[in-house]
């Protein structure tokens, strides 16, 4: 049977079309000519009807662009994370995730830290069961301070939140970014904001640390310092998802600081006192740390420097496990100097670190 | 419950003839569909045979259209309406034409919106760039799927021909189930397979 032609006019409306419309952004007032076509065993009939949902997607306007091949563009979709373009780094790893919390377990000391870092796991963890269930679950805010003195793990447990939060999934690269006053502030007026934001983006996916955080809110009103504080909070707002900003600092500062900004400490959660190590802990640390490094302390050593942290520890500037870690690395000098004018050395020689080794003196 | 059900694979892997006979096998009789990419949109009804004489591309490349096929259930649980879409055929080049752009929009489009995505590979193959080819494209959907929480099924179809070994030996990390678009060998595993393992999925 012949073709028999049939001239339709229609008007389509499209909120957003797939490719760019010249003169109408919202609306494609669209003009088809449609050709019904009758033949026999079946019908057909043109319409202009978008089968599928309209093109929002910067990937899918990637494609449309020919910036993507076949392969590449299926890859990008297997990235994609549903509900959020931003989101598509995102990648859990559970090995990842394991292995960061099994060496926060074996850090010595810092119960309270522990149990906090345990609670989050364990609420993202549920949240994404929940979330295959297709339960509402709210993401965590998780900007934190860090109060405690020097020494005390703060930066340790910040590396090791980055690449939990990576293995769980929460950031996309789980870098720790680690800054200070000098970093933040600038010498002159829109340069503070210019520096804040370069450092901000390159903690995106990860963490900004903000070493001694209490010396940004130093020097009054007419401070730079300030200025700083107001861009780290709009983008703590702004991108509260896509990095955690953590203020660390010493305590009486710390407690200082947040008194002079009020409204800061609420947009931060999770509030971490980190505490002196006791001298039993500190020893018990500089034990691992030999042991990590294939060394070990002799009891006479042990005994010296237990009496030498219990004294050191009244200071007020005692810097808790980098101090243990400075007297081992001077003592690991020492030994081997002492072990150099001698011919034979035995396997356990080369191990201990013996009292006369131990660099306590001048610390 | 809908289901949809995207199927991919190369150019003159049977898609279109797998979409109309697996339609057909489940009931339909006749097979209404709507149509993007290639000549323009549209929507249709046809018979089988008519579909089979008109959609069947026996042409070397695809012909860039994708087509949903609908199929209704009646009195069949869990699924009252079955969507099949006839996406249009991966092709390797890079960068792609114009119009291979616009049907892989249409294709990688119909995937997202899609419960399963099935994977078709063709078993009679001999070509070892089409091997690689049809492996990564079944590692990234693999991906893909496990992300979004859908059905990722992989057919080798033209079983009925003599298999080509490699082809078999697909590295992909799906299932695998063997069929033949033409006699329908395999229609029903791969029937249970989708319904049993999508309404699973929904829970």
């Amino acid at each position: 049977m012949a073709l028999l032609p049939k001239i339709n006019l229609t008007f389509s409306y499209c909120k957003k079309a797939p490719f760019p419309v010249p003169f109408f952004s919202h609306f494609l007032l669209e003009l088809r000519i449609l050709v019904q076509c009758t033949e026999r065993g079946g019908r057909m009939y043109l319409l202009s009807r978008q089968p599928y949902a309209p093109v929002d997607n910067h990937l899918w306007r990637k494609i449309e662009r020919g910036e993507l091949g076949t392969l590449e563009a299926l890859q990008r979709m297997g990235e994609l994370r549903p509900g959020s373009v931003k989101r598509e780094e995102l990648q859990r790893d559970s090995a990842v995730a394991a292995a960061a919390f099994w060496e926060l377990k074996q850090l010595v000391g810092l119960t309270e830290v522990k149990q906090i870092v345990e609670e989050i796991k364990a609420y993202i963890e549920i949240g994404q069961q929940r979330a295959a269930h297709h339960l509402k679950c709210e993401q965590l805010v998780l900007h934190m301070i860090f109060s405690g003195n020097p020494g005390t793990g703060k930066t340790t447990v910040a590396r090791l939140l980055g690449r939990l939060f990576k293995g769980l999934g929460v950031l996309a690269r789980g870098h720790l970014v680690e800054v200070e006053r000098a970093d933040l502030v600038g010498e002159y007026i829109g340069h503070t904001a210019q520096k804040t934001r370069e450092q901000l983006q390159k903690a995106m996916g990860g963490l900004l640390f903000v070493d001694e955080a209490y010396s940004l809110g130093r020097g009054g009103e007419k401070d730079f310092g300030k200025e700083a504080i107001d861009v780290l909070v709009k983008a703590m707002e702004d991108n509260r998802h896509d990095f955690i900003l953590i203020l660390a600092g010493y305590r009486r500062e710390m407690a200082a600081f947040l008194k002079l900004n009020p409204g800061l400490s609420s947009r931060f959660p999770i509030q971490i006192a980190y505490p002196d190590y006791s001298v039993a802990e500190l020893l018990e640390i500089a034990e691992m740390m030999a042991q990590q490094r294939h060394y070990s302390l002799s009891d006479a050593a042990k005994k010296r420097l237990q009496r030498y942290l219990a004294e050191r520890k009244r200071d007020l500037n005692f810097s808790n496990a980098r101090l243990v870690r400075n007297i081992l690395e001077k003592s690991i000098r020492r030994q081997a100097l002492r072990l150099s004018r001698r011919e034979r050395l035995s396997r356990e020689e080369l191990i201990i670190i013996e009292e006369a080794d131990l660099a306590v003196e001048e610390q | 419950m809908n289901l949809s059900i995207a199927v991919v694979g190369a150019a003159r892997v049977g898609k279109t003839l797998f979409c109309i006979n697996f339609a057909e096998y489940l009931g339909a009789r006749i097979l209404s569909y709507t149509q993007s990419g290639g000549a323009g949109q549209g929507r249709g009804a046809l018979s089988p045979d008519a579909a089979r004489e008109r959609m069947v591309n026996h042409g070397r490349r695809g012909n860039g259209v994708v087509r949903t096929f609908t199929v209704h259930l009646p009195q069949r649980k869990p699924y009252r309406r079955i969507a099949l879409i006839d996406t249009a055929s991966l092709k390797e080049n890079n960068p792609l034409p114009r119009s291979g752009r616009s049907a892989l929009l249409l294709t990688l489009q119909a995937i997202h919106s899609a419960a399963v995505v099935l994977q078709m590979i063709d078993l009679s193959c001999g070509d070892p760039a089409r091997h690689e080819f049809d492996d990564r494209v079944g590692r990234h959907l693999a991906d893909y799927c496990r992300w979004q929480g859908k059905l990722f099924l992989i057919a080798g179809s033209k079983a009925d021909l003599p298999v080509n070994s490699h082809q078999a030996r697909i590295a992909v990390s799906g299932k695998m189930l063997f069929i033949s678009s033409l006699t329908r060998a395999g229609f029903s595993r791969l029937q249970s397979a989708i319904l049993g393992e999508a309404s699973s999925l929904n829970g």
